[in-house]
């Protein structure tokens, strides 16, 4: 964790100069995005019922997985990062089995499963790329994926994924009868059983399609940074669920909180240029962290959350 | 339910889940080419070899141990208190930057070792507080207070009337009448600190299985409308039992620096003890005699792992991930399910 703090300290978007409220706007985008990905992972899971701290270790699978293909591959293929996305998802979508398995076959308790899956990641990402990369345990310089550039505006395949994604939740989990029958699991799960709805079922594909999301939230995040390091994701799973929560376990809400939350992440670095005097920029870092636990006291209103939630046992 | 017989169902789980961790552990070292029986007995010898390697290990358990008390006690009463990592830092910096001034023998120490323990009660009572005021649960919170108390340590580690000009940034020596040296027995050196963590493990063992308080928060963690009924104030225990928590993970912080071998406080001190005591608890059942053994299991592959790494060039990350691995095979309670499908043993 201090690892991952420090990291976040040096990797940030120092390196994009922010001249203009355009340019501030491009970096926050980019910093919610890999919370939007994970932000939607857990509200699949959360509505259905099942906690997943775990969103912060699919994330960390996910980046190395992905940074792991780009640098197996050779060095010209294009094809490189589009692989890497494809087996971060399958990294997070591993890991949610786990997950899954765990909470919703075994009973477990599902903070703790997250727990011990965040570990095993954190620990398991540093050692294997100690052996693959050497060193400090981060990998290479890696290739990303295409740019096109709009005006200001840069257009990433990510970001019309992120989009995508966004609207096919929305659709998904409000307009069909899979996500009828996922809010039932997350709020009543005795009658949806009563229903011939199999919870068990439904819970399980939540939470492998929470996985997935998180793992390309990862890969967005080795996207942007270039390269993996130890720990990169540096609670940006956490934060994703703080914006979850934020959001009231509402899509469009979500959005809104990631913005805000990326918004706070750019301006960590940029505040002083903008207010004219220094801050030192330790205590800019906690900025997000700050109205994060402020927004969980609900300063910014009650929100409503899934009945259920958390309590598998009541849903046999 | 005979008790003595859960006990040693328990024990057999966690035996298997270390066992099949060493397993899992084995594959990835014969996956880079690692003999695995190699590698465990280097790490066994690297840290219980020598009679020197021995006294580091009874050193490195301290800290484990004080936080696998921390998150244990936690448990006990229900909480999830992720936040020990940074209970562990605020005690620490804030005992290093006090102790500086601590001159008078014996006082000098009680009072770092108490302000240790204050500090790390005050960053844990925040989260307690944000829960029984605004009902927001504690895991998010610790998490955040988390990141926030590296960014405090970070910026105090910058104010010139505390930074030394060191290569890393690192605060003045505790004075050296308040530093706590460890008991020599012949050439074995006991940990003062782990002695207290002994003492601390006992009392805590004493008063959750025996006194009324125990009671209150046993019920708490399990039963907390019972709890209600019964006249049990919910909020003051969860309030006073997470403050006592964070207490202990900053006592790990200012057992730590007030060791001669490094009597100062700079940001990398921590392997991440305040996190690693939540696998010990579940490692312990958040048993506060169970957590000796437990926390000197750990002080084990601390010490071996750094060994290891020094006579095969073996990452030392290899004890952290077989570490991970336990707490999986635990967190999932595969044993558990495999040999007592019908919870015979696990509801006593």
């Amino acid at each position: 964790m201090l690892d991952a703090f420090l990291a976040l300290q040096t990797y940030s978007f120092a390196a994009i100069q922010l001249t203009s409220l355009t340019a501030l706007f491009v970096v926050t985008l980019s910093a919610a995005l890999p919370l939007l990905l994970a932000g939607l992972g857990g509200l699949y899971s959360e509505r259905s019922g099942i906690i997943n701290i775990g969103l912060e270790g699919m994330m960390l699978g996910g980046a190395f997985a992905a940074g792991v293909t780009s640098f197996w591959l050779p060095q010209h293929t294009i094809l490189g990062p589009w692989l890497g996305l494809a087996a971060a998802g399958t990294t997070g979508l591993i890991l949610a089995g786990l997950h899954a398995y765990v909470c919703i076959h075994m009973r477990s308790d599902q903070i703790i499963s997250g727990v011990a899956i965040n570990i095993l990641v954190a620990q398991g990402t540093v050692f294997l790329s100690m052996y693959l990369f050497g060193g400090k345990g981060g990998s290479p310089q890696v290739n990303t994926l295409p740019e096109w550039a709009i005006g200001p505006f840069t257009i990433t395949p990510i970001l019309l994924l992120g989009v995508g994604l966004l609207l096919l939740s929305i659709w998904s989990i409000w307009h069909t009868p899979f996500g009828l029958r996922l809010r039932a699991c997350g709020e009543h799960p005795k009658a949806a059983q009563s229903a011939g709805i199999s919870v068990q079922k439904i819970q399980f594909t939540a939470v492998l399609i929470s996985g997935l999301l998180a793992g390309l939230g990862g890969a967005v995040l080795l996207n942007e940074a270039g390269r993996f390091g130890k720990e990169m994701t540096a609670g940006r799973g956490y934060i994703a669920l703080a914006a979850l929560i934020f959001g009231g376990w509402k899509p469009i809400p979500l959005l809104g909180a990631c913005l805000f939350f990326g918004c706070a992440f750019a301006l960590k670095d940029q505040l002083s240029v903008f207010i004219g005097f220094s801050i030192p920029s330790e205590l800019l870092s906690m900025l997000p962290y700050i109205v994060a636990m402020l927004a969980l006291c609900g300063f910014v209103g009650k929100v409503h959350a899934p009945a259920s939630l958390g309590k598998t046992e009541q849903s046999h | 339910m005979n008790s003595a017989k859960h006990v040693l169902f328990e024990s057999w789980c966690t035996l298997l889940s270390l066992v099949a961790a060493l397993i899992l552990g084995g594959l990835v070292l014969l996956y880079i080419g690692a003999s695995p029986a190699h590698v465990y007995q280097q790490l066994i010898l690297g840290a219980v070899g020598r009679l020197d390697l021995l006294n580091e290990t009874l050193a490195a358990t301290t800290p484990y141990l004080l936080c696998g008390l921390a998150l244990s006690l936690a448990f006990k009463a229900g909480l999830f208190n992720i936040g020990a990592e940074g209970q562990l830092f605020m005690g620490a910096m804030a005992a290093a930057i006090v102790g500086r001034y601590m001159t008078t023998p014996y006082l000098g120490a009680c009072i770092v070792l108490l302000v240790a323990f204050g500090v790390g009660m005050f960053w844990g009572a925040i989260p307690a507080w944000l829960k029984i005021r605004f009902g927001v649960h504690e895991v998010i919170n610790t998490i955040m207070l988390n990141a926030i108390a590296f960014a405090a340590c970070t910026y105090v580690l910058k104010l010139p009337s505390i930074r030394l000009n060191a290569a890393t940034p690192q605060t003045a020596d505790v004075a050296r009448q308040a530093q706590i040296g460890a008991l020599k027995l012949g050439g074995l050196q006991l940990d003062r600190g782990l002695l207290i963590g002994m003492l601390i493990a006992l009392g805590l063992w004493y008063i959750i299985r025996r006194s009324w308080v125990g009671f209150e928060i046993r019920v708490v963690g399990a039963q907390p409308e019972a709890g209600q009924t019964a006249g049990i104030s919910e909020r003051k225990v969860l309030f006073w039992v997470f403050a006592c928590s964070g207490g202990l993970a900053g006592l790990a912080g200012g057992f730590f620096v007030s060791a001669p071998a490094h009597p100062y406080f700079q940001m990398g001190f921590s392997p991440g003890w305040g996190f690693w005591g939540i696998a010990l608890a579940l490692l312990a059942r958040n048993h506060p005699l169970a957590l000796l053994p437990a926390a000197f299991l750990f002080g084990m592959l601390e010490t071996g792992s750094g060994q290891l790494q020094l006579t095969t060039g073996i990452p030392r990350e290899i004890a952290y991930l077989l570490e991970a691995l336990i707490i999986l095979f635990i967190s999932s309670r595969i044993f558990h399910k495999q040999l007592d499908p019908h919870g015979k043993y696990t509801h006593a």
